[in-house]
């Protein structure tokens, strides 16, 4: 058994802990409100507490006081900020030098579809190329993108299983490989980032495989003819899947989208 | 002055199938979308204009224009940050200037740097796009090193550092990232700063690097710009302006 350390000392502090909800007006958002419980986390009460909002180039941040009074502050006004129906919240507690004490990041408001899935789906412009993975969320994780040119693709990439058979296994080995090869994952039972834990996860929990993800880095003894054979594994699997009636459970489980 | 329009679908398709057909062009002959059903007018009054056939001498000058020209309407940047349709419009108005021109033939750029893409793995390689979004975010001053290029110009010190959505979203970062790598005395990026290398010390690769560590510890986008200099291992020194 490894050991595990966690070295910035950073307290998670947990979804269900946070309520944000929007407020619109004419269906645009206004402003939000946010319900923050961190009772249980046993952090200093001058401890001060943040809100940002972001989505790509946009990032507001409101300070909600302090852990021992959290409160709104009077205006948390978000009718000036780009992409509004995608922002996400992120809830910050620091000390007064601005060390983070504990956070929670990509928390979506209540009233918002929330999803769980490790693979949205997206359509976009792709030139002449019929889907693509798009990394470019570093926290999020990869986004299945679908040439929007081609009518009913969303659908029909969910719901064929001749395109899934063709496709998702190369997903599946492109967003493994990117894991491995190219984020340099080191320890894979708990991995820094939450998609690539999520992934694997998902290699465990739903695809059974059984084998460990072993990399071995530290002990210069990486093998990576090991690592590709056990994504061998990952793909094998689904692919098998597909044959079966659970492929559209493992899609749905993928993409949050329901292919019936 | 041409009044300013949004591409709809048709127009981006249009503009694409123009983009794929060159090859090795010595003549650009652009089809005429700016006419339904290709494009709309940007207001239906018609009253934004910009200058078709302005020459900017880089692709700072290209943002302050536009930030310029949509402040001076009243039109707020969360109107039109995510409209693939516009950026598109304003790709194809000055394609000319968006193609090198060597030994007489165009120099054509892969499709995201002229048509705006919802995927921000594309967005933010678009030409006229990210000036846009750059200096109506941070200002001119600030984004002097992502911007100081040649219109058709993406260094490799912009794509490392804008690529990312947590670097260049916040002022803060982007403020240390002018003080370590903009030369104020030669108004360009300091000599090393985008060395490709990743073991070159203290590079904007490097810095990224540091940054998605820091981060998970400190609450930058709080602290002030010199606080987080300090923090900054000693490869970065000689980029501090430290004598």
């Amino acid at each position: 058994m490894k050991r595990k350390f966690n070295y910035t000392g950073r307290k998670k502090i947990p979804l269900e802990n946070i309520k944000i909800i929007l407020q619109r007006k004419n269906d645009l958002v206004e402003s939000f409100s946010a319900e923050i419980n961190v009772k249980d986390l046993e952090l200093p009460e001058d401890a001060i507490v943040f809100i940002e909002t972001y989505f790509r180039t946009e990032l507001l941040a409101f300070n909600f006081g302090t852990v021992k009074k959290i409160e709104a502050p009077d205006k948390t006004d978000l009718s000036h900020m780009g992409f509004s129906e995608h922002m996400r919240f992120r809830v910050i507690i620091t000390d007064s030098k601005g060390l983070i004490l504990a956070m929670a990041d990509k928390v979506k408001p209540v009233n918002e579809k929330n999803s769980n899935c490790i693979l949205p789906i997206k359509s976009t412009d792709l030139g002449n190329q019929i889907w693509e993975l798009d990394f470019s969320d570093e926290m999020d994780g990869p986004v299945l993108m679908l040439n929007k040119k081609i009518n009913g693709i969303q659908n029909f990439a969910i719901s064929n299983n001749q395109f899934v058979i063709s496709v998702f296994p190369a997903i599946l080995r492109e967003i493994f490989m990117k894991i491995v090869f190219i984020d340099n994952i080191d320890d894979p039972e708990e991995p820094q980032t939450e998609w690539h834990k999520k992934w694997i996860d998902f290699s465990k929990n739903t695809l059974k495989i059984e084998s460990q993800l072993e990399l071995n880095r530290d002990d210069n003894d990486f093998e990576s003819e090991k690592v590709t054979d056990w994504i061998d594994n990952v793909v094998e699997k689904f692919t098998d899947s597909i044959t079966s009636k659970n492929w559209r459970s493992f899609i749905k489980e993928m993409t949050g989208e329901d292919s019936t | 002055m041409i009044p300013v329009r949004v591409f709809t679908e048709y127009g981006i398709e249009k503009f694409s199938q123009y983009i794929n057909s060159l090859d090795n062009p010595t003549e650009l002959v652009l089809p005429d979308l700016n006419q339904e059903p290709y494009s709309v007018f940007f207001r239906p009054r018609d009253d934004i204009e910009i200058d078709e056939n302005k020459k900017f001498t880089n692709r700072l000058d290209m943002g302050k224009y536009i930030t310029k020209v949509f402040n001076g309407a009243g039109i707020e940047r969360s109107e039109i940050i995510d409209n693939s349709g516009l950026w598109s419009w304003f790709a194809y108005m000055w394609f000319k200037q968006l193609c090198k021109k060597d030994k007489g033939v165009y120099q054509i750029y892969e499709i995201p740097r002229y048509i705006c893409s919802s995927s921000w793995g594309r967005y933010y390689r678009h030409f006229i796009a990210l000036p846009y979004f750059l200096v109506s975010l941070h200002g001119e001053e600030f984004t002097r090193i992502f911007l100081n290029m040649l219109p058709y110009e993406h260094t490799d010190l912009t794509e490392q550092l804008v690529s990312s959505q947590n670097i260049i979203s916040s002022p803060t970062i982007v403020k240390v990232i002018h003080i370590l790598y903009w030369d104020n005395r030669l108004s360009k990026a300091k000599k090393g700063a985008s060395l490709k290398n990743k073991t070159d010390p203290g590079t904007a690769r490097r810095f990224r690097i540091f940054y998605n560590q820091l981060r998970l510890t400190y609450d930058l986008n709080r602290m002030k710009e010199n606080d987080i200099l300090e923090l900054l291992p000693h490869e970065f020194d000689k980029f501090k302006n430290i004598k």
